[in-house]
């Protein structure tokens, strides 16, 4: 029985390493450049769930955009409040704040400019 | 005293006051809480004092619902019964879980948990241990702080262990007290065969014992007690009911329904790369004394009162990083515990000595502090147990085929609704979310728990907690006992055990059964005086 369950959370977690790579990086609470590539997986994954999301995500870029820092506090205050509120998503079965993937969208449209 | 059927030791009839059928946790129990009264008891148990696989064979049956190992494995048939493999992990019934819940159908219990509370001191004292802190109380004790977790969301929960390397077993623990008592009899390899009532089936006169080997005897008795489980129970008491005087003790039938069990599954894996060390340092096992806990967490009441749920807790279980030197030292440890030369020891001194800050850390806090290691961790993983909301088509009935006593064998359609998975998402989901807002861990629930997946119940395991059955309620439609766990409609039948449950949290069930078993026993002792 321990055995089946530590093979299947292995398992698990080697199939979906990028998306591991950008929960961890959130869960340090910092963006960090060496995690774009879980960034975008957590992005790809979240525009292909909730697409309905997008417009929302279209008005943070458009009222942050070019202003990393200004996005980063938002980033902070938004994931603080969502976690309070109870307001997450999951992306891959990760339970992430709404706002942790709307953040790692917005990372991955920045690094593609 | 303690005699053996198959060597014809016992009269015919035995005469006694109560009979008690079945010497596992509840019956053993009641028949200890007896000693050395007045009243002459008779404790019938279909095994020995050792396993034996013929007797064992008798708890085969048909599985026709969700698989169900426990059904065969799960219950051993001999003194003792299932406490004889009983991991021995013990906390009372929560509050909440006696009371009705209205999105909790067929929920609530015809007592309070106040009328049980007194109890519950011996049945405490049974299991060894000393009555169970509160988890504030006991993280004080361990020098622990609790995390800053939102109480509307998850709560700590604490449990304690039974001590010893063996199970504790009843059957050993409790075999000489019961064979020094005057006033008790114990018949070993002795199978409930039948039951003979009145005419109007209102009382029970005797029941007859059978061994495997043919000898046979009558005991008869003021009172009974069945105290087989909650499959045996009903199999006896759908079997009695086929034809006769006791045709009308299931006129409502209800009698089978009902069946329960906790469900076990992993439900989600976390990453914890900054919080490992908090989460080991308290989700684990803890010395206190001499007295093993374990601490993890629950669904707080008003969670499922708020988003219709049931019951739960869970625990974490830690996979380790195997190339760690805490793992490599642990690795060589056992082996030499064992006697044995540790496998690839070379590679595993290097890989102690190139940690070895953190091996002297963790073998000072064994020593010191008998701490549980803190693991370079892989992954942590979060079992939840499950209440099941009671489910009056998931039963015991009875199958075509017969044992070799010619009793019919059980048929189990054990059956599980959607609650039951629902709370499983919630409360990881719960547990998820506030072990991120505190910087803990990561959660990822399992995918089985968020897809389309009819298999859904087959991703847990029973846990042997079989439950249900033979339910308590004031009302005879919609329980087999009443409060005092006395048959409706048969004045001297009692039924003891978590057959009796009509619903239970996500506690183990053992400390509860002896504190009914300890109530019982106190009604009988009064009724029969």
């Amino acid at each position: 029985m321990m055995r089946r369950r530590l093979l299947a959370g292995a398992a698990l977690l080697a199939a979906c390493m990028p998306v591991r790579r950008g929960a961890a990086a959130l869960l340090r609470g910092a963006p960090d450049p060496e995690e774009l590539a879980g960034a975008r997986a957590v992005a790809a994954s979240y525009c292909r769930s909730h697409p309905d999301d997008l417009g929302a995500i279209g008005a943070i870029e458009r009222r942050l955009a070019g202003d990393p820092r200004k996005l980063a506090a938002w980033a902070a205050a938004a994931r603080a409040d969502d976690l309070a509120k109870g307001d997450v998503v999951l992306v891959e079965g990760w339970i992430m704040a709404r706002s942790e993937a709307r953040w790692c969208v917005l990372r991955a449209r920045e690094a593609e400019r | 005293m303690i005699l053996d059927l198959r060597a014809e030791e016992a009269p015919d009839p035995v005469e006694a006051d109560l009979c008690i059928v079945g010497a596992g946790a509840a019956g053993i129990s009641i028949a200890r809480a007896l000693a050395d009264t007045q009243l002459q008891v008779c404790l019938v148990e279909s095994g020995g004092l050792e396993p034996d696989a013929e007797t064992q064979d008798l708890y085969r049956g048909e599985c026709v619902g969700l698989p169900n190992a426990g059904m065969e494995t799960g219950r051993l048939r001999f003194f003792g019964g299932t406490t004889n493999h009983w991991g021995g992990r013990c906390t009372k019934l929560g509050s909440a879980s006696f009371l009705s819940r209205p999105w909790v159908a067929h929920s609530g219990w015809p007592i309070t948990a106040d009328e049980l509370e007194s109890h519950y001191a011996g049945a405490w004292a049974l299991c060894g241990l000393p009555p169970l802190a509160p988890c504030e109380e006991v993280l004080k004790r361990l020098g622990l702080e609790a995390p800053a977790i939102r109480h509307d969301r998850i709560d700590l929960k604490v449990w304690e262990f039974t001590t010893g390397n063996a199970p504790w077993s009843f059957g050993r623990l409790y075999r000489d007290d019961l064979r020094r008592a005057g006033n008790i009899r114990v018949l070993l390899n002795a199978n409930l065969a039948a039951l003979e009532t009145n005419a109007s089936g209102t009382r029970v006169e005797a029941v007859t014992a059978t061994s495997l080997s043919g000898a046979t005897r009558r005991i008869r008795a003021r009172a009974f007690a069945l105290c087989c489980g909650a499959i045996e129970n009903a199999r006896l008491l759908l079997a009695a009911t086929r034809s006769g005087p006791a045709r009308g003790w299931n006129r409502h039938d209800v009698v089978g329904r009902f069946y329960m069990e906790h469900l076990r599954g992993l439900t989600g894996v976390m990453l914890a790369p900054e919080g490992a060390a908090t989460l080991q340092r308290i989700f684990n096992f803890h010395d206190l004394g001499a007295i093993q806990h374990q601490i993890g967490l629950s669904l707080p009441a008003e969670a499922q009162a708020a988003e219709g749920l049931l019951a739960a807790s869970a625990v974490l279980e830690y996979s380790g990083d195997p190339r760690s030197g805490v793992a490599a030292g642990q690795s060589i440890w056992r082996a030499l515990k064992r006697g044995e030369w540790p496998d690839d020891f070379g590679s595993k001194l290097f890989r102690v000595l190139a940690d070895l800050d953190d091996v002297a850390v963790n073998t000072s806090e064994r020593l010191f502090r008998r701490r549980r290691p803190i693991y370079p961790l892989h992954a942590a993983q979060v079992v939840v147990d499950l209440e099941q909301a009671p489910n009056p088509e998931s039963r015991v009935t009875l199958s075509d085929e017969h044992d070799p006593l010619g009793m019919p064998r059980a048929q189990l359609r054990w059956m599980l609704g959607d609650q039951e998975r629902r709370t499983a998402l919630a409360f990881t989901r719960n547990i998820g979310i506030e072990f991120a807002r505190l910087g803990l861990a990561r959660c990822r629930i399992e995918p089985w728990l968020t897809e389309e997946d009819s298999a859904w119940g087959t991703r847990f395991d029973p846990t042997f907690h079989q439950m249900g059955t033979t339910r308590m309620s004031d009302d005879p439609a919609q329980g087999v006992v009443d409060r005092d766990c006395r048959m409706h409609g048969v004045e001297n039948l009692f039924l003891g055990g978590a057959s009796v449950f009509p619903a239970f949290g996500h506690e183990n069930p053992t400390l509860t059964i002896l504190a009914l078993a300890l109530r019982l026993a106190q009604h009988l002792k009064t009724a029969l005086a």
